[in-house]
């Protein structure tokens, strides 16, 4: 097993376009760490350089304390799944699982025995001498696993793998990564857009965006804290709710309340600075007296079984963020999400009170995006961007 | 419910096939053209079957089979025939699935410029290069070897066979390579261990093609053989005839060494339609 330490790895196709922009990372030894963020983000390209498929433009990468970014990917001592699989179709399933060590000239006694353990342990030993356009989506991603895992490598690089199965397939085969990744403890470094798969399997999330990262964090601190507006929008469905609110001398003031922030504020255009909310956090009810009140007319209900969205047009001035960067407030009544248990079709319609407590609302810079303000929970700042504007690129191993 | 509308989309499918075609005068004029093209194609070979027989009806055949004309046997002349196009189709197919990969699979400077270079040889005429082809060989010692034939034509059928490789190569994802790259191999262990086998229908197009343009082929043949031994079947039928062909009694000979010389052509291309249809219809639809 070995960790990885990415420093400064930038990618320019053309001499132009900018693909990955200066990322500064940590991957320890047996992490589970997963890349993140939207098509186009850089995400992949990252985890290409880090296989060997994509030369680095600047910056160092090194794979076991030996730096590897000359190095030709079959000497990086890694493996790949890839989000197609890519398994040989003229060759079995044993004969693609064989293939790795046939060219690292294993003996074929061994060879045999390596691939029968493998099969045996991603419970395809009935499909070892089939041809993989004969398998289900769900053997096949097994196969590719079993291709990346027989080699017995120091690291696993998995560019989303499960994105070509349905729903449920890619449920059960989250939590039988997760599972055999921890009784591997082979180091990861997973790609996906899904952020249930980031959310489920990872030690560590690196939210990206532009080529950039924009947060790394544990899924609950990424989510409970997020680092910007970009990580804000961007993890958790539905989203984060976005609202205009008014600087006061030590902090914001939202309907009443006054919230006290560390940092200064830069307004954007009208507005002084943005604050959000989750869905889940607000609730239907008369406020208690440290609670924040809204009151909307709801304007569309969707009904998920366990659980029930509703969009609501509040009294507000809502915020609109693009890709994390502000970019209109709405003069009338803001659009807010709220979601609530049950079957609530009732509610279509109908004039309702809203309530949220002061300590789940989130602080950002209008300006910058970057999240200020005191942590509700441990009271410390939280990481956020620089003073040039800039994501803080954090690295933790 | 779910019954229904299958049946119904069926309904709709089969309709919209028939659409293509549904006219009466539109498949009238359409199986007039495939019958008469049809009759194009077999009255010839009717017309030399039928010819092969008078006189001596199937006698001829197996006199042609059995004997020897102007010093040479009909089984030699496919001997010759055959080696010369198998070693065409190998020259070929060794240089154009290393063009095709390496066109496809590799960024260098110039590639485009070079693969369009290597695709205008495709309009140059063999008539055009005789000449200095016929000196070339003369100075590599290559006339009346099998390689003397089988090398000029191989550098007539090189681009097609470069822009049909290329072509299939590009409709095989990257993935695999990087795959492969990533497992251990080399580029010649991805050329040879993923790139060959995944090309295979495109290879057995490109193999029966040569094959079949080689036995076809009268002109080189004729051009760089002097020794009457390395007669090819297709020179053979210009061969027999100075032999052949004098007296009533040989006519009928002549036209029955004429289907004869005709049939290693035939079965090769009835043999490999399949492969050839399959390997160029290959690399049309992107998948």
């Amino acid at each position: 097993m070995a960790g990885l330490v990415l420093e400064g790895l930038t990618k320019i196709y053309s001499g132009r376009v900018e693909s990955v922009s200066n990322v500064t990372l940590t991957v320890a030894d047996s992490e589970f760490l997963v890349l993140l963020g939207p098509s186009g983000c850089g995400k992949s390209t990252l985890l290409r350089m880090i296989a060997g498929l994509e030369t680095i433009t600047a910056g160092s990468l090194a794979i076991g304390g030996q730096a590897v970014g000359d190095v030709h990917p079959r000497d990086r001592d890694i493996a790949m799944v890839f989000q197609n699989y890519a398994l040989y179709p003229h060759m079995t399933v044993r004969k693609n699982l064989a293939y790795p060590l046939k060219l690292q000239k294993v003996p074929k006694a061994e060879r045999r025995a390596k691939v029968e353990r493998v099969a045996a342990l991603l419970e395809i030993e009935a499909e070892l001498d089939r041809r993989p356009d004969s398998l289900s989506g769900g053997q096949r991603q097994r196969v590719a696993m079993g291709r990346a895992l027989v080699r017995e490598p120091s690291v696993f690089l998995m560019d989303e793998p499960l994105s070509n199965l349905d729903a449920r397939l890619r449920m059960q085969m989250r939590s039988d990564i997760s599972a055999l990744q921890g009784k591997l403890g082979i180091t990861t470094v997973y790609v996906t857009h899904d952020q249930v798969e980031a959310m489920t399997m990872a030690d560590r999330i690196v939210v990206m965006n532009q080529g950039r990262v924009q947060q790394v964090g544990r899924p609950t601190e990424v989510y409970e804290h997020p680092a910007n507006l970009f990580v804000a929008g961007f993890i958790g469905s539905p989203p984060m709710n976005f609202f205009a609110a008014r600087r006061t001398d030590g902090g914001v003031a939202v309907r009443g309340h006054e919230i006290p922030v560390t940092g200064a504020l830069d307004p954007c255009g009208e507005i002084d600075a943005v604050v959000g909310i989750r869905p889940e956090e607000v609730s239907f009810g008369e406020p208690d007296p440290g609670e924040l009140s809204i009151t909307g007319f709801i304007a569309a209900v969707e009904t998920l079984g366990a659980e029930t969205l509703c969009r609501v047009e509040a009294d507000l001035t809502a915020v609109v963020v693009e890709a994390g960067v502000v970019t209109a407030s709405a003069a009338g009544p803001g659009s807010f999400l709220v979601r609530t248990p049950g079957n609530r079709d009732d509610l279509a319609g109908a004039q309702v009170q809203l309530r949220a407590p002061i300590g789940a609302l989130r602080v950002f810079d209008a300006a910058s995006g970057r999240a200020v303000g005191v942590d509700a929970c441990d009271g410390s700042a939280r990481p956020g961007a620089d003073d040039t504007g800039q994501p803080t690129v954090l690295s933790a191993g | 419910m779910a019954v229904d509308s299958t049946a119904v989309s069926s309904r709709s499918t089969g309709r919209a096939t028939d659409n293509l075609y549904r006219s009466r005068i539109d498949r009238l004029i359409m199986g007039s053209i495939l019958v008469a093209m049809g009759l194009l194609w077999v009255v010839p070979i009717a017309a030399a079957v039928d010819r092969a027989l008078v006189f001596n009806g199937w006698r001829n055949f197996s006199e042609v089979i059995s004997g020897d004309i102007g010093g040479i046997t009909i089984w030699r002349t496919y001997a010759n025939s055959f080696a010369i196009a198998l070693l065409h189709a190998a020259m070929v197919l060794v240089v154009a699935s290393l063009a095709g990969y390496g066109f496809a699979k590799f960024d260098f400077r110039g590639k485009e410029v070079m693969y369009y270079v290597t695709l205008v040889f495709l309009a140059v005429p063999a008539t055009s290069i005789l000449v200095p082809l016929f000196y070339i060989t003369r100075e590599l010692d290559l006339r009346d070897s099998y390689l003397g034939v089988a090398l000029p034509e191989a550098a007539l059928t090189l681009p097609f066979g470069v822009l049909l490789m290329r072509n299939f190569a590009e409709t095989i994802s990257d993935t695999y390579i990087e795959a492969a790259a990533i497992d251990g191999a080399s580029h010649f262990e991805i050329f040879r261990g993923v790139f060959l086998p995944m090309s295979r229908p495109a290879l057995l197009s490109l193999g029966t093609l040569s094959i079949m343009w080689s036995l076809q082929d009268f002109l080189f043949p004729s051009l760089f053989f002097t020794d009457a031994n390395k007669t090819t079947a297709a020179q053979a039928v210009l061969r027999f005839k100075e032999y052949l062909g004098a007296t009533p009694d040989d006519i009928g000979k002549y036209n029955a060494s004429l289907v004869l010389l005709a049939v290693p052509a035939l079965i090769v291309v009835i043999g490999g339609l399949r492969f050839i249809t399959r390997g160029l219809a290959a690399g049309g639809i992107k998948e």
